[in-house]
């Protein structure tokens, strides 16, 4: 029966892998299928504005224009079914449209916030392009709205070749249309060599088109014919940019490989549970010895969950341009892993109540609970007041795992050894769940956009939340419990006291341990963003979290090893140093090179840095006059409120003045933090 | 009931996400609702019968083509139904023919076109006492009135007792038929204003090449357009100099002096007025050859001519630039405002000005000729280049 079991599991764990690698390269060509189709779109819609430029120019009121409604009748844009083309006056009222307006189809264009410039948006599901143009007493926009499944819809098995096709349609459609034009202006009588003259003026319409390197006019050359003429047959022909379709078949592959990695490290993952599963002793629940590996498969998989959509919320938001309250985009953006991090704190200290109350089984329902419903609707209706909340309870749920995962690493470990096994691999599952998440998250966001990542936030919660319900040792458990008695292990308010007494141990505190909390949400709260502000493609993102995990797991322990033979404090101040490297790098230019280096920077940082400055701080005289639980519970609170106001750092940084100052400040914060640590006693 | 408060906040926590949607589905309905009381369906009288119209033109020549747009738009918004597709194009008919051929093969519709009278060729006694008769008899619903003088006599014979739509008129407020350009501010009349069309001339033709003293001869300010040109070049730092002539001469057999004073008023402008371009109006240089001669002359002396509005000159492209405009959007507009006067809206309701899209015919010769660079947006924006 087992064996059986054993085998489907195998199967399935194949199958899921091979279909999800499959779903990413397919959306990742469905991406750079629908990329090149709305550049067309926008290519179109901006010769259309040009004309109406033109006519306004002229002194025509786009209000009184009689016969705009040729203006929407572009052929490249007469797919009514999916796609509806209107004309918008300066006050973004509908001036005319290829399709009968009704108040339903209008809603979507009046929910559009036009600002001055070419805009796509995703709106109610749909596509939108706003194109302006210079009316006589303010902005005109030219607006499409259009399908999305129906334009991204690859319609074979092979998502790279139907791309080739794809481009090889649409640079056709583009020569077509300049043919078009370029024989219009000869049968208006413009002489064949006038119009080799506007060469330039046709190929200054394709800046913006990637795919489009040039078009070249001339006699008797290659390319299709446009018209015979005394000096030959005039032609026109298109040279595509090879660099841009060679970077889509990068970013294709860059895909799958990061598909393939967030896979095997997902398997690697869940094998060791699956061996227990199967084990005799785990049917009798009698060993404590599988609890390193429940502890980090549970971990792993919750902040997977959490970490797949996290860091995307202020992403989302800064796009959108929502805010609350009329404060600024940028400090709105920071809110959700700010508010996250100030209720993981809460959560923390109020979860030796809830588990006090309630059996064990619930509590893991209500982790799985406190995030699937809230990423949910998230998903359903997205929007910065449910993003916030959504992340609220991202913090909730961390809250509620971190205490319960501290506990069962204590109560189910019978020796110091034990505990100190069950808190390592609690540590590497969490890193491990944060790299992949984050990786899986700019995969989902590549290639379904960003509000996807909450249904795989939601999906991957509800799994994880049902394979714990259904596998996790409970009577174990529950007997460990009722032997050893639960406890609680915070005490803020004995930090607080003895905190106000001694006010230099809680600046040395901050200035290591809070500044420690800022720089390992650099990853989190920073780089995403970062990357979103400079254009650059959420792939970046995506091996910017695998470099961190592998330099957190792997490299950062080679190095706390090596460490050893040096003192605590040099230890610590190496590790500011790495973080402030991690600055430093990206001041010059923020690009996919530099973003790697800091990532793996970051990583190191996170695996070195963190336990070298922590033992740093507990080794001060000070410190050591200090219960080391208490001193714990200062440091993990300092730190929780560094992560809390990281974000708003970080949102400063990038969108506060100028950007290279702000990094050269933040270089000196954590210069000045290690140098801070050198001078601490 | 903790249970059902929960879900109370829910539940009103989704409904304000959504409140986003339901403004923007509010905004929409409003607009259509404005849209749709801007709208006009095909209507019969309150007695059921179709409306009668009459059309009052002054000249064959300006309304061939308007009435086949206007039979055109009668049918594509459905107040008129044909029994086949029209085998003729504006240039190859008789405006009388084309009244003859929709009478016999409109099979349906809204309207009945009663009457065709053409100013040129009847007696004024007659038609006069036709339309007199028939407003008296209560036998026609609406008269449309082609031209300045057709819409002067519609005007006066109506009294106010029928409506009066004017189209083709180069002035309707300085002619006396309408008060004002907006609305007409008289009950029963309503006329296409061109005013902004001139105005929207004169700008494109300033931007292609920016004049300061626009030399022009005219015979009648109303006509020619004066004001309105007079208007926008003040408002735009330029100068008009113009010389009024008598247009006598041109349709006598003394056309040769005619155009030899034309010349001499066109040196007086360069030498003594210090013009830096000309508009040549069409209704003062009928020759097409002449109005080539004239063109070349001033473009060798480096002065660009412009066309006034018209396709006169679009036939050789002698003016560096000339603007038409389409006698098909005139139609449109005169449909929609027969549709809206039908519908129950009083003619001075409705608003008389409106932009047509403007036409433009450029000479490339005697742009590179005079060095004058135009645009490549200009180039594709125009409907013919001439050499």
């Amino acid at each position: 029966m087992k064996r059986k079991y054993s085998i489907i599991i195998n199967i399935l764990i194949i199958l899921i892998s091979v279909l999800f690698t499959y779903a990413v390269v397919r959306s990742a060509a469905e991406n750079s299928c629908l990329e090149i189709k709305e550049q067309y779109f926008d290519f179109i819609t901006e010769i259309i504005a040009q004309k109406l430029e033109t006519g306004i120019d002229a002194g025509i009121d786009i209000n009184n224009y009689y016969g705009i409604d040729e203006i929407v009748e572009n052929p490249a844009l007469q797919d009514g079914d999916h796609m509806k083309v209107i004309v918008l006056n300066e006050k973004n009222k509908p001036v005319a449209a290829n399709f009968e307006l009704t108040a339903e189809k209008l809603a979507d264009v009046f929910m559009i916030d036009h600002k001055h410039e070419t805009e796509f948006a995703d709106v109610n599901g749909n596509r939108v392009l706003s194109q302006p143009f210079a009316a006589k007493n303010g902005i005109g926009h030219i607006v499409l709205i259009y399908d999305k499944k129906y334009y991204s819809y690859i319609d074979t098995r092979h998502p790279v070749s139907y791309y080739k096709t794809t481009v090889s349609n649409i640079s056709s459609l583009v020569l077509n249309n300049i043919a078009a034009d370029v024989k219009a202006l000869y049968d208006k009588g413009l002489r064949p060599d006038d119009i080799l003259d506007m060469e330039d003026y046709f190929n200054e319409k394709f800046s913006d088109f990637g795919l489009i390197d040039r078009i070249n006019m001339g006699y008797d050359t290659k390319g299709i014919s446009v018209f015979k003429c005394s000096e030959g047959e005039f032609n026109i022909n298109m040279d595509i940019d090879q660099d841009y379709v060679n970077k889509t078949y990068i970013h294709i592959l860059l895909s799958l490989m990061a598909a393939f990695i967030i896979c095997i490290m997902i398997v690697i993952e869940f094998l060791p549970v699956r061996k227990i599963i199967n084990s005799e002793a785990y049917k009798y629940q009698k060993e404590n010895s599988y609890f390193p590996t429940y502890i980090r498969f549970i971990s792993f998989f919750v902040y997977l969950a959490v970490y797949t959509s996290l860091p995307y919320g202020a992403i989302i938001i800064n796009s959108r341009g929502e805010s609350i309250f009329g404060l600024p985009v940028s400090l709105c953006a920071s809110l959700p892993i700010s508010l996250e991090a100030v209720f993981l704190l809460l959560t923390l200290s109020i979860s030796p109540v809830i588990f006090k109350k309630t059996s064990i089984k619930r509590y893991t329902l209500l982790i799985g609970l406190c995030t699937v419903i809230p990423a949910f609707i998230c998903f359903v209706f997205s929007n910065i007041y449910t993003i916030i909340i959504c992340s609220i309870f991202l913090g909730i749920t961390q809250g509620l795992l971190k205490y319960l995962m501290n506990y069962l690493a204590s109560i189910c470990s019978e020796t110091p050894e034990d505990i100190s096994v069950n808190y390592g691999q609690f540590n590497i599952g969490i890193l491990t769940g944060i790299t992949v998440g984050g990786s899986l998250g700019s995969i989902t966001a590549a290639a379904k956009g960003y509000t996807y990542v909450y249904m795989a936030t939601a999906f991957i919660m509800l799994i994880i939340t049902i394979a714990a319900l259904i596998y996790m040792p409970y009577e174990h458990i529950k007997q460990n419990r009722y032997k050893q008695g639960s406890e609680d292990r915070y005490s803020y308010s004995g930090f607080f006291l003895v905190f106000l007494k001694t006010p230099s141990l809680l600046i040395n505190t901050i200035f290591s341990v809070g500044v420690v909390a800022v720089a390992l949400m650099y990853i989190i709260a920073f780089m995403p963003v970062a990357l979103d502000v400079k254009g650059l493609s959420p792939m970046v993102s995506t091996y910017g979290f695998l470099i961190y995990g592998i330099a957190g797991n792997y490299i950062s322990g080679f190095l706390l090893n090596k460490a050893r033979v040096l003192s605590r404090k040099t230890a610590a101040i190496i590790s500011m140093l790495i973080i402030a490297a991690a600055v430093l790098v990206i001041i010059p230019d923020i690009n996919a090179i530099t973003i790697t280096v800091a990532s793996f920077l970051a990583g190191l940082f996170d695996g070195f840095g963190s336990p070298s400055v922590t033992s740093a701080l507990l080794n001060i005289r000070k410190a050591k006059k200090l219960d080391s639980s208490l001193m714990l519970t200062g440091t993990a609170l300092i730190g929780g409120i560094g992560n809390a106001i990281a974000p708003v750092i970080y949102s400063t940084v990038l969108y506060s003045g100028n950007l290279n100052i702000n990094l050269c400040l933040l270089f000196a914060f954590f210069l000045f933090s290690g140098i801070y640590i050198f001078r601490m006693k | 009931m903790k249970r059902f408060i929960i879900f109370i906040v829910i539940f009103s926590f989704l409904c304000g996400c959504s409140r986003t949607n339901k403004l923007a589905l509010e905004s929409s309905q409003q607009y259509i609702d404005e849209l749709r009381s801007n709208t006009y369906e095909p209507c019969l009288r309150s007695d059921g019968q179709k409306f009668k119209v009459e059309i009052l033109s002054v000249d064959p020549h300006i309304s061939t083509a308007l009435f086949y747009y206007f039979f055109n738009e009668l049918q594509n918004n459905g107040w008129i139904t044909m029994d086949e597709e029209l085998p003729f194009t504006p240039d190859d008919v008789y405006t009388e023919d084309m009244a003859e051929y929709f009478s016999q093969h409109c099979t349906d519709g809204f309207i009945d076109i009663t009457n065709y009278y053409d100013m040129s060729s009847e007696d004024p006694a007659d038609y006069k006492k036709s339309i007199e008769s028939h407003i008296d008899e209560n036998s026609i619903d609406m008269l449309i009135c082609i031209g300045t003088d057709a819409g002067i006599i519609g005007k006066s014979l109506s009294s106010g007792r029928i409506p009066v739509l004017v189209t083709s008129s180069v002035s309707p407020v300085a002619s006396g038929i309408t008060n004002d350009s907006d609305t007409s501010g008289i009950h029963n009349l309503w006329a296409i204003i061109l005013s902004s069309s001139y105005v929207n001339q004169f700008i494109l033709y300033k931007k292609t090449f920016d004049f300061k003293n626009l030399g022009m001869i005219y015979f009648d300010e109303v006509f020619s357009g004066m004001s309105d040109y007079s208007d926008i070049a003040s408002k735009t730092d330029t100068k008009i100099s113009s010389i009024k002539m008598n247009e006598d001469g041109l349709l006598t057999k003394n056309a040769e002096n005619y155009y030899s004073e034309y010349k001499k008023n066109i040196l007086t402008l360069v030498n003594e007025y210090n013009i830096d371009a000309f508009m040549i109006n069409s209704s003062m240089v009928t020759d097409e050859n002449k109005a080539e001669e004239i063109c070349n002359m001033l473009h060798n002396m480096g002065i660009p001519v412009f066309g006034q509005i018209g396709d006169e000159f679009d036939r050789k492209g002698s003016p560096l630039m000339s603007v038409t405009f389409s006698v098909e959007d005139d139609a449109g507009y005169l449909v929609n405002a027969m549709a809206a006067v039908m519908n129950g809206k009083k003619p001075e309701e409705i608003p008389q000005e409106y932009d047509y899209a403007l036409h433009v015919s450029i000479n490339k010769r005697a742009a590179d000729k005079l060095g004058i660079e135009i645009s490549d947006n200009m180039l594709e924006y125009a409907d013919r280049i001439y050499y």
